[in-house]
């Protein structure tokens, strides 16, 4: 009777879980309460803290549940590396004895930092992962790959510039990434916040694609063809895509270069219990946003479409939202015939 | 730091020690073409040193009461400890009590030293079986041949174990036989061995760099802007 009950308000607020419909029925409030019982806690005494964190668990996923959470609530982004490495990553090509040389220098004093500080950047995070949820014999592996944000990996060649876990659940592979669902920067200040985000927990892979590519395809753990230049030029998605589990279908490309009085279809895959009216198109800058007179229908496929035709000269940037939260962008420019 | 070992004897040897021709340590045995050394007026502290610098196999005289358990402390001076100890622990066999009546009463398994007629069966000689404490775990965990501090040394599936001290070294009591240790360290790649009882040697753990790839991305809250142009942003004042 509680499972129907849980499974019910699990339902209820199911926009808010974008986790893999795999684990519906598991109730994570235990271990979610957990982590927040071992907030504080060090790194000195890892095997402990997992100890702790896991052992009145009874299943496998709510073990790597806690660890995942007591991660992502006690250990910071660290921006001084972040920016460190960035500009030697981007510099430096894959592979190459240099940046294996920046590599192995940086190494202890990523790992000094994240011991004494609890502060790390994104490899710190899932190394941490890792060896948590191995001590207690649950598989997780390290993958690497291009991460995609404002500030890398639109357009261009690509950066590999970001690492994130896969783990195996009850014979099943998973997508996570602990730094995403750590928190964010308020910029320009350089500020952490730590504001849990559920929605990169066990993503859909299909999701998870957009924002995260791997070195070694056989992690993108998706049926269809998806190559790294689709990667690098779709529409950028947000973290409040995997909220709601919007997918961009079409266009596929982010940079729409139009002729005046073009019509476009824009095409989004979304969960068949969401709204099509939540969802709006606004255009313009940050301070000047305005809504697009158009709005979005389920089509045959369960697809939510919307037309617009543009006809006005321009530039600017097409942003989708839902809430006040937006979730991904393209950027236009409309030109004379 | 401290350590236990037991001495007993096993199988006693027939022969009778005053018979023996007198030698420096001891006195030569014609039976067995060996030296016996004499351990019966040597005090405790005597038999701790012997038994510390002993290496390989050798014969020893004894009176009943000398065969039990001692400790040695340790001073921490040598490097070396383990290396003598675990010769220190080979070969000590027995040849055979004094009182030769005795001596047919113990076959296989010598019962443990009962009270006894104090002259007769006060003294034995033979080969010494020196005992390692049972569920004792001692070991090292090294980095680039250097000690490391602070690593993490768990009996897998419970929530008991220590900490490497300064030397890189660690001690458990108690480990139960087949159990699996884990030794970990953040920066390190966890390792695993298998504790296994009777193994005289100490456990020694070289931890390796991890080898990965720093990426390096965090999390920033921003949403794409492409840049206006000069003539967009003065388009805007307006609207």
């Amino acid at each position: 009777m509680i499972r129907l009950v849980l499974f019910l308000f699990c339902c209820g607020i199911g926009h808010l879980q974008a986790q893999v419909s795999d684990f519906e029925g598991v109730d994570f409030r235990k271990a979610d309460s957990l982590a927040a019982l071992y907030r504080g806690e060090d790194l000195s005494r890892l095997p402990f803290l997992t100890y702790k964190l896991t052992a009145p668990l009874p299943q496998a996923v709510e073990k790597f549940r806690a660890i995942y959470v007591w991660v992502a609530q006690n250990i910071e982004n660290d921006y001084a590396i972040y920016l460190k490495n960035k500009k030697k990553r981007e510099a430096l090509p894959l592979g190459s004895p240099e940046l294996q040389a920046w590599n192995q220098s940086l190494q202890s004093q990523v790992f000094k930092k994240l011991v004494k500080e609890q502060k790390t950047i994104c490899t710190g995070y899932a190394y941490l992962i890792k060896e948590m949820a191995n001590l207690v014999d649950i598989p997780c592996e390290i993958v690497d790959g291009y991460g995609r944000s404002v500030q890398s990996n639109i357009g261009g060649k690509g950066v590999a510039n970001h690492s994130w876990n896969a783990v195996q659940l009850n014979g099943k592979w998973y997508l996570c990434d602990a730094t995403w669902s750590s928190g964010y920067f308020q910029l320009p200040e350089r500020k952490f916040v730590f504001d849990f985000v559920e929605g990169y927990f066990l993503a859909e892979p299909e999701l998870f694609a957009r924002k995260h590519y791997p070195l070694d395809e056989k992690w993108l753990l998706i049926d269809q063809a998806f190559k790294l230049e689709e990667f690098l030029n779709a529409p950028l998605i947000y973290k409040d895509a995997y909220q709601y589990q919007i997918i961009p279908q079409e266009p596929r490309e982010m940079k729409l270069n139009l002729k005046k009085g073009e019509s476009l279809t824009f095409k989004v895959k979304a969960p068949s219990d969401f709204d099509p009216e939540d969802l709006t198109i606004q255009k313009g800058f940050v301070a000047t946003r305005q809504t697009l007179n158009t709005s979005f229908q389920r089509n045959e496929e369960g697809v939510l479409e919307a037309n617009y035709t543009f006809d006005r000269l321009g530039r600017f940037d097409l942003h989708f939202v839902v809430e006040e939260a937006t979730v991904l962008s393209y950027t236009v420019r409309v030109q004379k015939k | 730091m401290k350590k236990q070992f037991n001495l007993n004897i096993q199988k006693p040897c027939g022969e009778s020690f005053d018979n023996f021709q007198k030698t420096q340590a001891g006195g030569f045995c014609q039976s067995c073409q060996k030296e016996v050394i004499d351990f019966s007026e040597m005090s405790e502290r005597e038999i701790v040193h012997f038994f510390q610098n002993q290496a390989g196999k050798a014969c020893g005289h004894f009176r009943a009461p000398q065969l039990k358990a001692y400790t040695v402390i340790k001073s921490g001076k040598r490097k070396n400890n383990f290396a003598l100890l675990g010769a220190g622990l080979m070969g000590f066999s027995l040849l055979s009590l004094l009182n030769p009546q005795k001596s047919q009463a113990q076959e296989k398994n010598p019962p443990p030293v009962s009270p006894v007629n104090h002259d007769q069966a006060s003294h034995q000689n033979g080969y010494l079986q020196k005992q390692k404490e049972l569920g004792l775990l001692e070991g090292l965990v090294l980095f680039e041949g250097e000690p490391l501090p602070g690593v993490n040394v768990i009996i897998k599936g419970t929530h008991w174990g220590t900490v490497t001290d300064m030397n890189g070294r660690f001690s458990l009591s108690n480990v139960p036989d087949g159990s699996t240790i884990i030794f970990q360290s953040v920066g390190f790649n966890t390792q695993e061995r298998v504790y296994k009882e009777y193994a005289l040697d100490i456990m020694r753990v070289d931890f390796k760099n991890c080898e990965m790839r720093l990426m390096g991305e965090v999390a920033v809250e921003e949403i794409y802007a492409s840049k206006p142009s000069i003539w967009q942003r003065i388009k805007n004042l307006f609207r």
